[in-house]
């Protein structure tokens, strides 16, 4: 019996040390780094009644949290003058890509820009953010402003709200490297994307594309070659202005000559 | 229900005690407390479908008590009976479904089963249950069980998720005579256990995160990343399994109970052969016995050797499953077992020395990690584009920012590998090492391994492999 009772406290004490540490809201702290807790399981019943009256309030702290967070990333100082370096840029999406890159190619021609892009067909936050795909890019490429456009696929599905952990993961990637989403040039109403990323990027990263009108393609979803020229236009009329966190010299081209830049495209993942 | 959860551990606590009290007891009453825990603990997991277990054992135990009694003909159409109706439910509930979906499709109609859940552990206890009937018709085990011995047999929660297989003759003997159980045998089983949770909880979980990306989408992954997450599963399928039955042993040593073990450092076998003498030894010791020797063999000429070494690999492979990629794996270990004992008169030839037995270490391993892909992949399109991403799309140039975004993952992954060049020698001085240690040295291990637990910890605990088998 004393063998067992030595080898139940051998089993007991750890238990009751995470059950105890779990609960408490003693931290503590070996040097540099702290002991994480573990998840204590909650009953069924009590987890509904507290969700049912914690929701409302919490939802509000965190919606309030995360504003604050955007606002004082909106707020930081603006350049006066766009970034006139000759940057690395990684233009990376959808297919939305394939129709803004050639003039894109153009400006990168004309303002001095290294450009690489990869169009990834049929990709979306999810895929971006899950892969290595972006990290072996932007490890390849080593980018100095980034710009994305991601979300077409993503227009009318149901869980718009899970896609913020992707963006926050795409934006976590980028590090600092400084970068500008354009939104989907949405063709009907979404479900909610182009709110989402422009909420988490912040407005002076996101480009609202929802405003144009443009002339479409057979498939009635993605724009005419020309109809896309005049997209990244208007995008890069925006990224050289204030209204951007960080703009850039986006000088419009002399001519329309096609530019080859490294292209990568992608073709989609299979389910 | 997994292993490393807490309502677990305080219930295994409170079992623990309670076994303790009653030790002393009759030993019908400690058997009638274990088998109600064992049924508790199989409901938990299983529901109503738990009434299927004491419905094998009334079956089986009363058919083969039968049996027993009968010679000539009589007896072996009574094994046939015993072996099929211990079958049936395990075949309805792996087989029934793919079946049907299978027939639908060449008649070209729309009828399908449900699919049912299958009930965990339906196919470790049947498995039990067969080697009894049979061990009693080939009288190879004469003692004389009662109903709420073979019951407790086949419940007995340690073995009931995923083994080991455990045979007649390891576990009746010791449960009839009034054992002793030694400080030694209770520190042994609590090393296995810690050894079981760093094996699963810690490695395995942690590797397995990105192995599933790997295998879910391998056309999104250079030939570099898939050849990571392909070592990174043969590491996982290792550790988990033997973890798991690491905990089981350990758990089962804690009662009195010593199990035979069920891995024996299989990757650091020199041919295939080897390797299954040291995988999943339950198993492959239960097909070798009950299904290779009667089919004959390797009485009969080398071909008809090798004919039965793919049939029983290929039904160790549709054991796992019914899918074609099980079929694929065991074809391809039958295959190469076979190769191997065709060749095995010139391999006689070579001489053993730290060179040959390097390289067919090797050999082997690459074959085995090979076939992982087969048995991991969801459908053959899937492995095929993995493995040909291995050789077509190799890029060296993803290992920096391969190691620099997944440190942790790579150090685990070469810690576990080293650990395969761990000698048994120095494994034994450890566990022996370990068992003298003084009693506050052995809670703190288990407190530093527990928080090293949560520290890894993923959301999503990943289920012990074996389970769905």
């Amino acid at each position: 019996m004393k063998s067992y009772l030595k080898l139940i406290a051998i089993f007991l004490l750890p238990l009751a040390f995470v059950i105890w540490y779990a609960d408490s809201p003693v931290q503590l702290p070996p040097p540099g780094w702290k002991l994480s807790k573990m998840q204590l399981p909650t009953p069924k019943e009590e987890t509904i009644t507290v969700s049912k009256t914690r929701k409302t309030s919490e939802t509000r702290k965190t919606s309030k949290a995360i504003r604050a967070r955007n606002a004082s990333k909106a707020i930081a100082p603006l350049p006066s003058l766009p970034d006139s370096s000759a940057h690395r840029i990684l233009f990376f999406g959808d297919s939305m890509v394939e129709g803004l890159l050639r003039r894109m190619n153009c400006y990168a021609f004309a303002n001095g820009y290294d450009l690489t892009n990869i169009v990834w067909y049929s990709s979306t936050t999810e895929i971006w953010s899950q892969t290595d795909t972006l990290r072996y890019f932007i490890n390849k490429v080593k980018p100095t402003f980034a710009m994305i456009s991601i979300g077409a696929n993503e227009q009318f599905v149901k869980d718009v709200a899970m896609r913020e952990t992707y963006i926050r993961q795409i934006m976590k990637l980028l590090g600092d490297t400084p970068f500008i989403w354009i939104g989907v040039p949405a063709w009907k109403e979404d479900s909610g994307i182009n709110e989402l990323t422009q909420r988490v990027v912040g407005k002076n990263r996101y480009f609202d594309s929802r405003g144009l009108t443009l002339q479409r393609g057979r498939d009635r979803m993605h724009p005419t070659f020309s109809a896309a020229s005049e997209w990244m236009d208007s995008v890069a009329v925006w990224m050289a202005s204030p209204a951007t966190a960080h703009p850039i010299r986006m000088n419009l081209p002399t001519d329309d000559k096609k530019h080859i830049y490294k292209t990568y495209a992608l073709q989609p993942l299979r389910n | 229900m997994a292993f490393t959860t807490i309502q677990l551990w305080a219930a295994f606590i409170a079992f623990l005690f309670l076994f303790a009290l009653l030790r002393k007891a009759k030993r019908e009453l400690l058997i009638l407390y274990m088998i109600l825990v064992s049924l508790a603990f199989f409901y938990q997991s299983n529901r109503w479908q738990m009434l299927l277990l004491p419905a094998t054992a009334i079956i089986s135990w009363t058919l083969t008590k039968w049996m027993s009694r009968q010679e000539g003909t009589k007896r072996k159409f009574l094994l046939s009976l015993i072996i099929v109706l211990d079958l049936l439910p395990l075949l309805f509930f792996k087989y029934s479904h793919p079946f049907s979906e299978l027939l639908s499709q060449m008649l070209n109609t729309n009828f399908s089963l449900p699919s049912i859940a299958l009930p965990i552990g339906i196919s470790f206890y049947t498995f039990q249950a067969i080697s009894y009937s049979v061990d009693i018709y080939r009288r190879q085990f004469c003692l004389k069980v009662n109903f709420l011995e073979y019951l407790f047999y086949l419940s007995f929660f340690p073995l009931l998720l995923a083994g080991p297989i455990t045979r007649a003759q390891t576990f009746f003997p010791q449960i009839k005579r009034k054992s002793i159980i030694s400080e030694r045998l209770l520190y042994t089983g609590l090393w296995l256990v810690i050894l079981g949770i760093i094996k699963k909880a810690i490695v395995a979980d942690y590797i397995a995160q990105y192995n599933d990306w790997i295998f879910a989408m391998p056309d999104a992954y250079s030939g570099f990343e898939c050849l990571m997450g392909l070592l990174g599963f043969s590491m996982q399928i290792y550790l988990d399994f033997s973890g798991y039955s690491d905990i089981s042993i350990g758990i089962a040593a804690m009662l009195g109970i010593r199990l035979c073990e069920n891995f024996a450092f299989p990757y650091r076998s020199r041919n295939l052969t080897e390797f299954w003498h040291r995988w999943h030894i339950s198993l492959s010791t239960w097909f070798r016995d009950y299904l290779y020797i009667p089919l004959g063999g390797n009485r009969h000429g080398t071909l008809r050797t090798c004919f039965n070494l793919l049939v029983t690999m290929i039904a160790a492979g549709l054991w796992h499953g019914s899918t074609l990629m099980f079929l694929i794996w065991g074809a391809l270990h039958g295959i190469g077992i076979a190769i191997h004992k065709a060749s095995r008169p010139f391999l006689r030839d070579i001489r053993d020395n730290w060179l040959t037995i390097s390289v067919s270490r090797f050999l082997t391993l690459c074959f085995v990690i090979l076939c992982w892909a087969f048995f991991r992949a969801p459908d053959l399109n899937s492995a095929c584009l993995l493995l040909s991403s291995i050789f077509t799309r190799m890029d060296l140039s993803y290992a920096e920012p391969f190691f620099a975004a997944r440190t942790t993952w790579c150090i685990l992954l070469a810690g576990s590998i080293l650990s395969l060049f761990i000698g048994e020698k120095l494994y034994l001085h450890a566990e022996a090492k370990f068992i003298h240690w003084p009693w506050l040295m052995k809670l703190i291990t288990l407190m530093l391994v527990v928080q090293i637990v949560i520290e890894l910890q993923t959301s999503n605990i990943q289920p012990f492999l074996y389970f769905r088998f």
